[in-house]
This record gives C-alpha cells, sequence and structure tokens, in this order.
C-alpha cells in the first residue's frame, strides 16, 4: 500500500532559530570530539606538525589497530562493561526502591532524614580517602575477585547519585495514582509496576546513563584494586598511553573514541524514555 | 600372580613419572611500569622462562599516573602478592628506611653471587640504606639520567662553540637561535616535578643546593643566581612553557622548533634519530649539563627493582633479580628495546654505541651525576618548592620573594 | 477478585499483613545494608584517624587530638585551596545550570532527528576525564592551540589560558562546562518529560507567549529538578581534582590547587594519612553547611506532599 505520508511542518521562524541553535550546540559539543577524531587517524608525525588539522592528509588505522589488537583493548571493554552493568543494576535497583519507600512512607524518628544525608555524605569524600580503609577491609575479608570489589567500592559513589536523583522523579507522579489502581483491587506491588514504573522510565533512564558512564570512566580504585593484567579496565589502558615522557595521541584518541561508543549506544538505547514523542506522556 | 606384577610394574611407573613432575612450579609476581620498561622486563623474563621452565612470572606492567601509590599501598596493606617491585630512585628513602625491601646481601653471600663492580657506582648507591654505603636493598636496572640536548647543526651555522660550556653560553645561544620558526630553547615548566627537575641542573651548576645540612638552603645567593638564569632562558622559550611536562618538549625537540632542551631522559631520546617521526635525524646531541660556577651536575633519575620482604619466593626473586641485572640481559635489552643499562662496560660497547651515538656521554653523566636529597620529605619538599619555583617562572612573585617564600615554606617542612 | 484459600489462613495473610506494614522499611532495606556495609566502617575510620599523626609508610600513629584541624586553618594553601574551589564551583555550576537548562528546553521542542541529537550533545560526558583534557590541552596551547590561532588572526594577542592566574581557573571552568552540561541536560529532559503536551497547546491558544510558557508552566515544575541539579554539582565542584591535575597541577602557582588536590597530595603523595583525612571531613562539613539550605528545603518540600 502507500507508505505513510510524511507531513512537513511548517517553516516558522521559531522553528529556524530553534535549529540553528541546536546546530550550534552540536558544535560546540563536537568540536572536541571532531579533534579527537582526526588525531586517531592521522601519523604521530602528521600531528606533531598539525595538531588542529581537522582532516589527516593520509589516513592511517594504525591507531585503532594498536588499541584494539596489540593492547588487548577488547579484554578491558569486556571487564568494563561487566562492572559497569552489574553496578548499574544494583545502584538503580536499590536506589529506586529506596527513592520510592523515601516519598511514599513515613519513617519512624526521621530515619529517612538520617539515610538522605548519609547518603549525600558518603559521595563527598574523594575515593583516595576511601581506598584504604576499602583495601584493608576487602583484604580482611578475604575477597579477592577484583570485579565483584569494584562493583561494590562504586556502590559508594553511584548508589547516592541514583536515590538522590530516583527521589526527585518519584515525587512528581502523584500518589492518587497508585491509591486509584489498589482501590481497584490491585496490590501495592502492582500498582507499582503498572502505574508507577512507567512514569518514572525518564528518570531511571537518566540516572541509568549516569550511573554507567561514571563507573566507566572511574581510575583509582580499578588500579589499586587491580591483581593481574586480566583485571584492567578501560581507563586503565587509556592511563598507559599517557606516559612520563610521550603521549601516544592516536591510541589516546582512538582508544577515548573506542571506550565511549558502548556509552553511546547505550544512551541510544534507554533515551526513547527521554524524548517526546515516545511512550507514555504525562497524565491523562 | 603375573597380572598383579603388571600392576606393580604400572604403579611404580606412574609413581616414577610423578615424581619427575614432581618439581615445584613457582609464581612469581613482578609490579611494574608499562610501556618500554614492560618491554625491556618481558624479555627478561622470557629469557629466564626458558632456562627455567617451572617458574611462571607474571608481570603487572601499570601506567604511570597511579604506579606509585599502588605499589606503596602494596607493600605496606598488601600480603606479600608482589615478589619484585619496581622503584623509582626517590622512594627508596621512603621504603628502604621502613624495611618493606629485602636486604640483599645476605641473599649474595648464601648463593656466592657477586655483586658486579661493574654497576655503576652512582647508581648502585641509591638502592643502598643508609645512604650511600649501607646495605644493598635494591638493583638499578634502567640507567636513567638527565642528558642536555642541543642542535648541533645550529651551533656551527651560528659559529658558536658547542657543547656549551656554561649555562650563560646556553642563553647567548637561545637569543641566536630564536626565530619566526624556532624557539631557542624548551623546559619543563610545569607546576609540579617537572619545573623542580629543570631547575636542579642549574642550581647545582651555581653551587646551590635545596637541602644542605639537614636545613633548607634556599635562601642563598647561588639559589636566586640560578633562578635569575632559569627566568633568562623562559625569554627564549614558548609562551606557555609553564605548562610544559615532558611529552610537549618531545615533541617540540623532534619537530624542530626547539633548538636545545635544558633536560631530556634517554628514554626519549631513541626517537629524535627516527625518520618516522622525527624531522631533525642527527642533528641533535646529546651531552652531560653545561656547569657554571660548578661542575655540570645532570640529575640521576634511576629504576630499580627489589624485592618484597614478605614475598614466599625470595630465593627465586633473587635469581631473577640477579638475572635480569645481568650484562647479557642488560645488553639484549638494550638492543630490543632501548632500556638504558646500569652497568659501565655497556656504555662502550660497540653495537650499542651504533645504535645510540650518545651511550659515552651519558656513561660521562651518570657517572658524574648528582641525587635528589635522599629525605622521606622530598616529595613534600620538591612540590613545596614547585609551587614557588613556579609562581616567579610565570611572574607572580618577584625571584626575591619567591626565594624567600620557598625558604620559609621548606624550613618549615623540614623542622 | 477471587481469594485464594491457603492452608493455614493465618500465617499466609499475617506475612502478607507484615510485609505491607513494613514495606517502607524493606524497600529501603538493600540500599542500607550497602551503606552498612561499605561506607560506615571507612567513614568511622577516616574520622578517627583524623585525630592522630598517621604516616603510613613510616608505621607512625601518634594521638594528637585536634592538632591536625589547627594545622589546617594555619595553612595558607588550605585557605587558598578552599576559595579556589568556591571561585569554581560558583561559575560552573551557575553557568551549567542556564546552559543545560536552555539546551534541554531545544531538545523538547519540535526538531529533527532528535534520536540522532541527544545522544551527540551529551557525548562530552562519556570520555575519561583524561582524554578530554588531553584534548583541551591542545585547544589552549598558547602557541599552537585553537583559541589562540582565533585571536591572532583577530590581530589581537593570544592569552594564556592557563598560565595567567587572572582566568586559569576559568579556563579549567570552561572544560568542566563542556563535559558536563550534558548532566544538566538529562536530568532536565527528563522533568520534563512529566509535563504534558495540552498544557503548552492550551497556553498557546490562550495566547501566551514562549517565556511565559516557560516560566508559568516549564520552571514550577523542573524547580525541584534543578535545585537537585545544583545540588550535584555544587558537591561534585568540590571534588575538582582531574582536569585541575591534568591541565595545570595546580598553577600558576597555587591559583588553581582545590581542596581535593590538597587532600590527594597529602594522602596520596606524603601518605600524611591523619592529616589528608582531617582536611577530607572539613571538606564534608563544609559541603554540609553549603547543601544544608538546600537540603532542608528541598525536605520541607517532600514533606509537604506526603
Amino acid at each position: 500500500m502507500k507508505p505513510k505520508e510524511k507531513k512537513l511542518p511548517r517553516i516558522t521562524p521559531k522553528l529556524v532559530v530553534t535549529h540553528v541553535l541546536a546546530l550550534m550546540v552540536l558544535a560546540v559539543a563536537l568540536f572536541p570530539i571532531l579533534i579527537m577524531v582526526s588525531t586517531s587517524l592521522k601519523t604521530q608525525m602528521e600531528f606533531m606538525s598539525q595538531r588542529l588539522g581537522l582532516w589527516p592528509s593520509t589516513i592511517t588505522w594504525e591507531h585503532y589497530y594498536d588499541v584494539i589488537v596489540e593492547r588487548g583493548f577488547l579484554r578491558f571493554l569486556g571487564n568494563t562493561a561487566s562492572v559497569s552493568l552489574v553496578t548499574t543494576i544494583l545502584a538503580v535497583g536499590a536506589g529506586s526502591m529506596a527513592a520510592y519507600a523515601l516519598t511514599r512512607f513515613r519513617f519512624p524518628r526521621k530515619l529517612d532524614a538520617v539515610f538522605l544525608v548519609w547518603a549525600l555524605v558518603i559521595r563527598t569524600i574523594p575515593p583516595i580517602v576511601l581506598v584504604i580503609p576499602l583495601f584493608v577491609m576487602f583484604r580482611e575479608l578475604g575477597l579477592t575477585n577484583v570485579r565483584v570489589i569494584l562493583i561494590l567500592a562504586y556502590q559508594v559513589y553511584t548508589l547516592p547519585l541514583a536515590i538522590w536523583m530516583l527521589i526527585g522523579f518519584f515525587r512528581e507522579i502523584p500518589k492518587e495514582l497508585e491509591f486509584a489502581a489498589m482501590v481497584d483491587g490491585a496490590s501495592r506491588f502492582r500498582a507499582l509496576i503498572r502505574v508507577v514504573y512507567p512514569l518514572v522510565m525518564p528518570g531511571l533512564a537518566a540516572t541509568a546513563i549516569f550511573c554507567i558512564i561514571q563507573s566507566w570512566n572511574e581510575f583509582t580504585y580499578a588500579l589499586i584494586f587491580a591483581r593481574v593484567p586480566s583485571d584492567f579496565t578501560v581507563p586503565i589502558g587509556i592511563a598507559s598511553f599517557l606516559t612520563e615522557y610521550k603521549t601516544l595521541w592516536g591510541s589516546l584518541t582512538a582508544g577515548g573514541l573506542i571506550s565511549s561508543a558502548p556509552l553511546l549506544l547505550f544512551t541510544a538505547v534507554v533515551q526513547r524514555h527521554l524524548l517526546r514523542g515516545f511512550g507514555m506522556r504525562g497524565v491523562h | 600372580m603375573r597380572k598383579s606384577l603388571l600392576l606393580i610394574c604400572l604403579l611404580s611407573l606412574v609413581l616414577l613419572s610423578s615424581t619427575a613432575f614432581a618439581q615445584e612450579k613457582v609464581n612469581l609476581v613482578f609490579l611494574g611500569r608499562d610501556g618500554t620498561y614492560e618491554a625491556a622486563m618481558k624479555v627478561a623474563i622470557a629469557a629466564y622462562e626458558r632456562l627455567h621452565p617451572n617458574v611462571d612470572i607474571e608481570y603487572l606492567g601499570l601506567p604511570w599516573s597511579g604506579l606509585r601509590e599502588k605499589i606503596t599501598v602494596e607493600l605496606v596493606e598488601g600480603r606479600g602478592d608482589f615478589d619484585l617491585i619496581i622503584l623509582d630512585d626517590p622512594w627508596t628513602s621512603e621504603f628502604l628506611p621502613a624495611g618493606f625491601l629485602e636486604n640483599l646481601e645476605p641473599w649474595f653471600e648464601s648463593t656466592g653471587k657477586e655483586l658486579s663492580d661493574d654497576f655503576i657506582e652512582s647508581l648502585l648507591a641509591l638502592g643502598r640504606w643508609p645512604y650511600p654505603d649501607g646495605s644493598q636493598y635494591a638493583l638499578p636496572i634502567v640507567g636513567n639520567v638527565q642528558l642536555f640536548a642541543y642542535r648541533r647543526d645550529l651551533f656551527e651555522a651560528h659559529g658558536l662553540e658547542h657543547p656549551p660550556a656554561t649555562w650563560t653560553d646556553v642563553v647567548a645561544a637561545a637569543e641566536k637561535f630564536s626565530d619566526e620558526d624556532t624557539f631557542g630553547v624548551v623546559f619543563r615548566g610545569a607546576r609540579g616535578n617537572d619545573i623542580v627537575v629543570s631547575f636542579l641542573p642549574i642550581l647545582w651548576a651555581f653551587g646551590g643546593d635545596i637541602i644542605v645540612d639537614g636545613q633548607s638552603g634556599v635562601n642563598s645567593p647561588e639559589f636566586l643566581a640560578a633562578l635569575k638564569l632559569f627566568l633568562e632562558l623562559k625569554k627564549y622559550a614558548p609562551g606557555d612553557v609553564d605548562t610544559y611536562q615532558a611529552a610537549r618538549v618531545r615533541e617540540m625537540l623532534m619537530s624542530g622548533q626547539a633548538a636545545m632542551a635544558v633536560e631530556v631522559w634517554p628514554a626519549w631520546v631513541p626517537e629524535l634519530d627516527d625518520p618516522g617521526v622525527s624531522s631533525v635525524v642527527g642533528q641533535f646531541e646529546l651531552v652531560k649539563h653545561p656547569g657554571e660556577v660548578a661542575e655540570s651536575a645532570p640529575m640521576l633519575g634511576p629504576w630499580l627493582v627489589g624485592i618484597n620482604a614478605q614475598s614466599k619466593n625470595k630465593a627465586v626473586a633473587f635469581d631473577f633479580l640477579t638475572f635480569v641485572t645481568s650484562p647479557e640481559i642488560q645488553k639484549m635489552a638494550a638492543v630490543e628495546v632501548g632500556n638504558p643499562p646500569t652497568l659501565a662496560s655497556l656504555y662502550t660497547d660497540p653495537l650499542l654505541v651504533s645504535m645510540y651515538r650518545w651511550y659515552p656521554d651519558q656513561l660521562e653523566a651518570l657517572k658524574s651525576g648528582v641525587a635528589r636529597p635522599r629525605t622521606p620529605l622530598w616529595s613534600r619538599v620538591e612540590d613545596t618548592l614547585a609551587g614557588y619555583l613556579h609562581e616567579a617562572l610565570v611572574g607572580i612573585r618577584s625571584p626575591e620573594e619567591a626565594m624567600e617564600a620557598a625558604h620559609q615554606a621548606i624550613s618549615r617542612i623540614l623542622r | 477478585m477471587a481469594k485464594t484459600m491457603s492452608p493455614p489462613v493465618g500465617t499466609a495473610e499475617r506475612i502478607s499483613r507484615w510485609l505491607e506494614k513494613h514495606m517502607g522499611l524493606l524497600l529501603l532495606l538493600p540500599a542500607s545494608l550497602i551503606f552498612l556495609f561499605l561506607t560506615v566502617f571507612p567513614l568511622f575510620y577516616n574520622a578517627y584517624i583524623s585525630f592522630f599523626d598517621y604516616a603510613f609508610i613510616q608505621r607512625i600513629f601518634e594521638f594528637t587530638g585536634l592538632d591536625n584541624y589547627r594545622f589546617l586553618f594555619e595553612d595558607e594553601l588550605f585557605i587558598g585551596a578552599i576559595k579556589n574551589t568556591l571561585r569554581f564551583l560558583v561559575t560552573a555550576t551557575i553557568a551549567e545550570v542556564i546552559v543545560g537548562v536552555a539546551i534541554a528546553v531545544l531538545l523538547n521542542a519540535r526538531l529533527f532527528a532528535k534520536r540522532v541529537v541527544l545522544p551527540l550533545t551529551i557525548l562530552p560526558m562519556m570520555f575519561p576525564t583524561m582524554v578530554v583534557t588531553a584534548i583541551w590541552a591542545i585547544i589552549y596551547d598558547y602557541e599552537y592551540g585553537f583559541f589562540s590561532n582565533a585571536l591572532r588572526s583577530l590581530g589581537l594577542e593570544p592569552l594564556r589560558w592557563l598560565s595567567d592566574p587572572r582566568f586559569a581557573m576559568e579556563s579549567i571552568v570552561l572544560v568542566d562546562i563542556w563535559q558536563w552540561t550534558p548532566f544538566v541536560v538529562l536530568v532536565v529532559l527528563a522533568g520534563l518529560q512529566s509535563i504534558p503536551d495540552y498544557l503548552y497547546e492550551a497556553a498557546q491558544l490562550d495566547g501566551a507567549s514562549d517565556w511565559h510558557q516557560f516560566r508559568f508552566i516549564t520552571l514550577p515544575v523542573i524547580a525541584f529538578h534543578l535545585q537537585l541539579v545544583i545540588l550535584l554539582r555544587v558537591i561534585d565542584g568540590f571534588r575538582l581534582f582531574d582536569k585541575v591535575y591534568a591541565l595545570t597541577g595546580g598553577g600558576p602557582g597555587h591559583a588553581t590547587e582545590t581542596i581535593t588536590m590538597y587532600i590527594f597530595k597529602e594522602g596520596f603523595r606524603y601518605f600524611n594519612l591523619g592529616y589528608a583525612a582531617a582536611a577530607s571531613l572539613v571538606m564534608l562539613l563544609l559541603i554540609l553547611a553549603v547543601s544544608l539550605v538546600y537540603t532542608k528545603r528541598m525536605w520541607r518540600e517532600m514533606s509537604d506532599e506526603a
């Protein structure tokens, strides 16, 4: 049959301005990234004479080869991906439960205030200050699986973030909705799944993106807790391109781009909850 | 009867063969640096494992940022998970007195091995505690020392004598070389270890020092003179040389944009002659530093390897340590990876000199090299000094004010 | 709707009712357990050692009472670090919030290829800071960098972006804006999704201008999110370290040394752990003081809704 006809929107000045602004934003956001891309494709020698030239005179894939094949970046990606995903699932899972509880229930003796302040306080301590007590603690507990250690250690920073962010999102969903569903006979749990969950998806999506980015790029703990080369994560791999006296620009930028690609993919997948025109849109 | 005999034969065969395999597998773990250091160590490890098939050495090559922190945490709180550990020479004043490394001398005695006298003494001394003639705790494996780099062709073109004998000559030459496309001189001026390390050879050449008899030696005319010359050099350097770290300096040299470098390290240097990355192949000379009032004083910066006092495989670790520092292995590492040796004879070895033409100069620099002050407070002193040096370099304080402020701060630290 | 009979009736019912009654606490349990296990010991350990002279490598551990805290406030570098940090976070937070809200509103409007524009807009946030600072160092290079070249082509003198104490910190702020505005964008954008279209349509029919629509429909809804974002960016601002370390090393002189950098040096370079612990506690108290205003207001808002 006839394909769906697309209606062209009217060209208003507002539309033009919107798109021009959007292009400007993209230009600013992407300019340094374009430098990254072109650097990753230039030979070292060309880079040294023409650092900001956007188009390499000869395109070379040697840096990508170096990063992926010679440095075994795929292995790092595997480690980082597994740690970040589990960290995020744990943080968002526990965090959303806590945020929901804090916005829906009353707690005795200001327990909720204490909990929230604690969450905030924890996040303010720089990782370097906590690394030694954590190192000692894990050692005493006999925990040696580096991935498990990292997933747990990362909770210190991602869980508070998840809780604080999700409180804001749960808060704006009126309680009447759940009560209405429960009056209709659904259990609280059902109400949660059917009614609340879809409405909080944008918040969950944004929180998930932050948590995964944060754990993906974490360096200090990943380094201090590593035992063998197969424990290395992507940030450690990238740090190896910044040696004491030499910056391997091609590999550094190639590595940086390869590192961000899965994160970009993740965003592309969850972004449907963040853009108008997809899924549910508020209360009717 | 026959059957049971057969069974006994089979059983004894199995038992015999299992004793053959009963040779213990030893697992060593080496905590080291990545990059060329890793490549060099891997060469040694491969050779050792071929000779000793029952030894398995695992190498953890860490990046520069975080290396010291990881090593410290492992030494202090670790449980002997790492047998061999690499050290930068300033760290010895902290780790050695604390007893984290194994004293090597009893091991030399019990195994009958000799501590080779081919080791360059100035480097070997850095692995001893108390410095410089106590017991040996670590052996040097990377013969790092600062060198001075200059463009021979430019000196000749301007009819100047080379190598420049004093820093004043360097300033004069820098002025002549500066033109539209070239900077007369370049150095590591970034806030931190960089600026201190660039300043020290000049300070020492003027006869000054940071710590004199356990007190701050900053408040001295020698220091002021050295600082003023340092600021003179800035005039002929790139405008933001005060953010320059090693990588940037190296790039400026290799692309021909800078004619001299106050200090370079042997590790950077092989690529200056590599046509694949350098525009100035064969044009640089690397020598020991100019003097001024006092003799040339290049700064030493070797890397050493020691055995973790908590290691469970000290005997094998010691055997590997002596193997890795042996002449054959050091030569192999130099040839294959460019790792500077720590044995004097290798610096005049014909093959190595043909590959690395500055080796004889490097040997001179190593022999007359000066080490940074051996105090556990060095990190703090260095960083404090860096802050005030940088203020002088950028112009926030005058040289006199900077010197006074640094002197106050360092005196407080040393108290 | 039919109830299933489960013998014995009492137990299942009782369990279910018990769960229902304590659901709040139960939901809070996983996060609480994680906090308990991972954060209580390190935090109290930290507070404890702040009263000691603890040299990690030399294994010195001596009680010194409040000495560490006294030294902190006598150290002009620590005071300077606090000032630098505040200077950073005020500028960065204000800029990021304004720009972030603007971009979020932009992305919420009628826009072509949103599914492509959104990920690209938040791409800066995804790179490891090491790579980001390396690229910005090139852009800021005095001799050959982008800004310098741009100024020269206009016939002006280039500025020493990272070496001039007057604006070295602001140069770092710019990098932070580039990297973290996407954070604000995402949070605000997520918040904007809960505003139904018909509100805007009705307002439009009533003749309300864009600005009015923003002020009276959009802003009240995202107000809470904005406060949250400000709170989180302020806290993260206190933790500024990586960028400074990579771009200026704390220079020129001491002009960009931040509190976290100070703590890093004391704790991780000199391994003077007791002193570093004290500094981190002071920072914590500072953050609490700054955020108390916000948390109180947010809390009151939340309790009103309950």
